[in-house]
């Protein structure tokens, strides 16, 4: 949907802004004016009232003599015609009569509005003040004057001590009252003339505030180009180009922008470049991972050059790692890695695809070059590259497995299988070799057969097709079998269950584990949810594989399924075997303490397979240890694995671990583990796996 | 500044000459006449005093001054013409008016001449006891003869029918008719002549002077004007109502005139135009002549204030003068002879005035200090 909304102008804000502060400052100002204004004309006006009453009151006092003076008439008609602002004189008598009125020639005296009441006329004589205009009054009656009322006074110095007086002694002399003057002023010429130029003023204000309005709008839009330019780099930046560069400006505060995108810029594709090299690199060696060399192998697969795939795997690494751990394990991949990058060329893929295992794509080669490439690979890795730990020295060696990727036959996956076969070749051939996988003839119907196996897993997958069976876990003290272990079976033709063993090889090499892993959690708790309703103390004991450890989505699913069919966590034992843990001890570390912290249980299966078993006991958080089923089933006969049983059994008892024997086919068995304080046991003796729970 | 040093032109010193001889011839033929008359009362002597003369003064109808006349008097002044029938008996009630110091010393002043002639005096307040108790008291101890001091104790005095009244200190009587055949008075104005006699000694050029009055005064103007006149002196007056036109009239009036006179009357003077009146005198260098001593502080050049015992000579004259039907003979108002002259040295020296020498005919005082006038005096 187009956005239809219509963006204000910044300009237009920035000159609105300016604008209503000038109106505010010039209505501020106007206002202040007409104020002061006012004040000086109200205040200077009343100032020349006092004065010109203070005159007319001394020419209009002979007009209370008595006598007819007609110079004093023109006095008083000279003076006034001095001041246009005074409108018209009047004189009264005492009584309020009045006894000459004098005017503007605009002004008819005869039609002025009446005058002052006898209550006035009182209170102006009861005045001491002589000068002072005694009562001002603003519009009363309509009129257009302002008036002022002065009493006219006549002193004299008291007929006794007329030769003693002194001028200084404050002693009033004597004081009679003649009449009263009254002034009309007219103030509206000054306002008129006031508002005509505040009219004048705010015109021109008005057209000196347009001039300023079209210069700052040019001035601002000048101002502001440059960030407007920024836009089009901003653009591409949220299009995810950072392959842009913002130019400097003039101005100071989008220089500051500019270089601030700029970092920015320069931050995010270093960034792109940091998240581009973890997503394709392997953190430990540096070299290229798994997916990356995946998605090499898919270019390279399209194209009609040849190449070839070379599959190594570090022959005793598992050796390495078990007896000098896995920091100097990891030492011996980083050094094996720098060793094989130093002796290919620059346009060759070299790639840690997992563990000890490399790959390297050889572009635009030969079969010929490329056996003559892995054979010198092969002895020079034999003979010069040695591994020192805790001043011992380990030559390394590798097995190769080579095929050319020549045709279009294959699709990548196979291509990749087809040099993984050829390395388990030349391991099974003795290792420190290398096998091309062409003149591996006899395995052409394997290849194919796990081709099949991996096309009936996905099958089963996406059809829900595979089968769980349960066999019984017993506690040996108890004689109750609350615990199974949930076994995946494939369904074959004729109703024939196929084991795990039979495809899940197939499985791991096609990259279908995690999604076997998942399919399988997700219909054991489904089924533990439905046996629980006639056996809530029952528990499920769940294998999972070795991509389970890299796998993120492990604990979210687990955790989805328990609250979906809500099962206590604690009834859900998840099972990895001792040689997947301690090729992913860390990884495994972290798994088992997720599950743990989930409320699950964790047992390690497998256990006394390796060097170190004793060694991994105090480092990963298990609750149960599954001796291994080797040392078992022979026991009874073989007084080493009898000892073996029983130090496991002791050590685990030291550290609070529950155990379990597995492949108990026999009583005696039975009875001699339960001598030697086994907590659980499984086997054909106890309970053979079933679909169904006993 | 030299207003007041300058020649006059030789036409108006041919007229003026002309005039003196007139008033000369005049003067002879009028004190002829006078010879030739009734038995009058000598004229007041021509002694010129600044300070209160030595006392007592001999009564002017009991025994005339016997000095001959030092200097002719250049106007006639008008004299009462008293007829001595009889010995009168002086029994004074003397009506103060108002709390003022100098009636106080004028009354001591007369009542001491009264007891001098053998009579016998009271004074009554009239501010303290008011007029009808003062008249029933008058009637009650049957008082012979009324002095009465200032305006109010006249007005109460009028009451008196019978009783022969002189009252002083009084300007403008008219306006109140006090002037009966009982009831006469003694004038408020030191002797014209002597106030123009100085005036002509301290400034020389004097030539016009200003005087405004009020109304009702036109007489004494016109014998002021014939008195200046024989000074050389020719008065300007004008008419005014009020205090208001008074200041306006003066302001008109002094560009003409070189010096101005300022009678007591109190109906056109106020102490506001007062305040106006001497400054603006002295800013536009114009000497102002007054009676009253206390405007020289403000700025006046003269005064001319009365002699307590000239007033007091001439009120026990016409008391004794009183006719056996207690009418009071001779003129309405009799003047004053004396007049004390103080002269302000710090105007004088601001208008270049040289202050005549003690030696002088007319005595003059020096205000504000002797040692100022020394400075002037040259």
């Amino acid at each position: 949907m187009k956005n239809k909304t219509k963006h204000r102008s910044l300009v237009g804000d920035i000159l609105l802004v300016h604008i209503v502060y000038a109106v505010i400052v010039y209505l501020a100002a106007a206002a202040c004016l007409w104020l002061t204004t006012s004040w000086i004309i109200d205040n200077n006006l009343e100032k020349w009232a006092v004065r010109w009453t203070q005159e007319l009151n001394k020419l209009g006092t002979p007009l209370y003599d008595g006598e007819a003076k007609n110079d004093r008439f023109i006095h008083i008609e000279d003076y006034i015609a001095n001041f246009p602002d005074i409108a018209y004189v009047t004189y009264y008598s005492l009584d309020g009569t009045p006894i000459f009125s004098e005017g503007r020639a605009d002004v008819d005296t005869a039609s002025l509005p009446p005058r002052l009441s006898s209550k006035q006329m009182a209170q102006l004589g009861n005045t001491t003040s002589v000068m002072k205009p005694q009562i001002i009054k603003h519009d009363v009656d309509n009129s257009p004057y302002v008036k002022t009322y002065t009493p006219i006074w006549i002193e004299s110095i008291p007929d006794d001590g007329l030769l003693n007086f002194n001028l200084a002694d404050a002693t009033n002399d004597d004081v009679s009252l003649a009449g009263f003057v009254e002034l009309g002023l007219d103030f509206t010429p000054y306002e008129k003339q006031f508002i005509k130029n505040l009219l004048a003023g705010s015109a021109l204000i008005m057209f000196i505030f347009m001039i300023i309005f079209i210069i700052s709008k040019t001035i601002i839009k000048h101002a502001i180009r440059p960030l407007s330019e920024l836009s089009k780099p901003l653009k591409n930046l949220a299009e995810g180009n950072t392959d842009i560069y913002v130019p400097p400006s003039k101005h100071r505060e989008i220089n500051s922008i500019s270089q601030a995108l700029n970092t920015t810029i320069s931050a995010l594709r270093e960034r792109d470049a940091t998240l581009l090299r973890l997503a394709n690199h392997d953190s430990l060696t540096g070299l290229y991972n798994r997916n990356f060399f995946t998605e090499k192998l898919e270019q390279l697969a399209a194209t009609n050059s040849t190449s070839a795939l070379l599959f190594i795997d570090l022959d005793h690494f598992k050796y390495i790692n078990d007896t000098l751990g896995h920091e100097a394990g990891d030492r011996m991949l980083v050094q094996a890695a720098r060793w094989l990058k130093h002796h290919l060329r620059e346009r060759d893929t070299l790639c840690r695809f997992g563990g000890d295992e490399f790959t390297i794509l050889i572009e635009e080669t030969t079969q010929e070059k490329t056996l003559q490439l892995a054979s010198n690979m092969v002895s020079m890795m034999n003979k010069h590259l040695v591994f020192i730990e805790n001043n011992q020295k380990f030559q390394v060696s590798c097995s190769i497995g080579v095929t050319m990727i020549d045709s279009d036959l294959y699709t990548p996956d196979e291509f990749l299988s087809q040099a993984d076969l050829a390395c388990h070749e030349a391991k099974r051939g003795g290792r420190n070799r290398h096998y091309f996988y062409e003149k591996l003839k006899n395995e052409t119907g394997k290849m194919e057969e796990d081709i099949g196996w991996s096309r009936r897993i996905e099958t089963a997958l996406k059809h829900n097709q595979f089968v769980l069976e349960y066999q019984p876990i017993v506690n040996v003290h108890t004689g109750n079998s609350d615990i199974y272990e949930v076994l995946l079976r494939l369904p074959s033709e004729g109703d024939k269950l196929i084991p795990p063993s039979a495809f899940l090889p197939a499985a791991q090499r096609f990259g279908l584990m995690v999604d076997v892993d998942h399919w399988v959690i997700e219909h054991a708790l489904k089924a533990l949810a439905s046996h629980r309703k006639s056996n809530p103390a029952i528990k499920f004991a769940i294998n999972l594989s070795g991509h389970a450890f890299e796998d993120v989505n492990l604990v979210k699913i687990v955790q989805e399924n328990i609250e979906r069919y809500e099962i206590p966590p604690e009834s859900l034992i998840f099972e990895v075997t001792e040689q997947v843990a301690v090729q992913h001890i860390a990884e495994a570390n972290l798994l088992i303490k997720k599950l743990i912290t989930l409320g699950c249980e964790f047992a390690l299966d497998d256990f006394g397979s390796g060097f170190s078993s004793f060694n991994y006991l105090k480092h990963l958080p298990i609750h149960y240890i599954k001796i291994d089923g080797n040392f078992i089933e022979n026991m009874t006969n073989d007084k080493t694995d009898q000892a073996m049983v029983q130090s496991m059994i002791q050590v685990a008892k030291t550290v609070g671990k529950f155990t379990i024997a597995e492949y108990v086919l026999d009583e005696d068995t039975m009875t001699l583990l339960k001598r030697l304080g086994i907590d659980y046991a499984q086997g054909h003796y106890l309970g053979r796996p079933q679909q169904q729970l006993a | 500044m030299q207003k007041y040093q300058y020649n006059l032109p030789a036409s108006s010193a041919l007229c003026l000459t002309v005039f003196k001889a007139l008033l000369l011839f005049m003067v002879i033929t009028l004190g002829g006449c006078s010879m030739l008359g009734k038995p009058v009362e000598p004229p007041a002597p021509e002694v010129i005093t600044i300070k209160v003369p030595p006392a007592p003064v001999e009564p002017a109808v009991v025994e005339p001054e016997p000095e001959p006349v030092t200097k002719p008097v250049p106007l006639p002044i008008p004299v009462p013409e008293i007829v001595i029938e009889k010995p009168v008996s002086l029994d004074v009630a003397i009506i103060i008016s108002r709390d003022i110091e100098n009636y106080h010393h004028l009354s001591n002043e007369i009542g001491r001449l009264i007891t001098l002639k053998g009579g016998t005096f009271e004074p009554l307040y009239l501010y303290q006891q008011g007029a009808a108790e003062i008249i029933q008291q008058i009637k009650h101890e049957q008082r012979q003869q009324v002095v009465a001091i200032g305006l109010e104790a006249a007005k109460a005095a009028k009451m008196l029918q019978q009783i022969p009244v002189v009252f002083c200190q009084i300007y403008n009587y008219q306006d109140y008719n006090l002037v009966t055949e009982h009831l006469k008075g003694v004038s408020l104005i030191p002797s014209v002549d002597q106030q123009f006699k100085a005036w002509k000694e301290i400034v020389p050029e004097l030539k016009q002077v200003g005087v405004i009055v009020g109304d009702g005064k036109q007489p004494i103007i016109e014998q002021a004007t014939q008195s200046a006149a024989a000074h050389g002196i020719a008065l300007i007056s004008r008419a005014v109502k009020n205090d208001k036109e008074m200041w306006e009239e003066f302001r008109r009036l002094i560009p003409q005139v070189d010096g101005f006179w300022l009678l007591p009357d109190n109906r056109i003077l106020s102490k506001r135009t007062l305040r106006n009146i001497v400054p603006y005198s002295v800013k536009h260098t114009t000497p102002l002549f007054t009676v009253n001593g206390l405007l020289l502080q403000d700025g006046a050049m003269i005064s001319a204030a009365q002699v307590d015992s000239d007033i007091a000579e001439k009120v026990v004259t016409r008391l004794l003068a009183t006719a056996p039907d207690n009418t009071i003979p001779g003129a309405d108002i009799v003047p004053l002879e004396l007049a004390h002259i103080i002269i302000n040295t710090h105007t004088a020296k601001r208008f270049n005035l040289l202050i005549p020498n003690d030696n002088t005919e007319i005595n003059i005082e020096r205000w504000p200090s002797s040692e100022d006038s020394a400075t002037l005096t040259q």
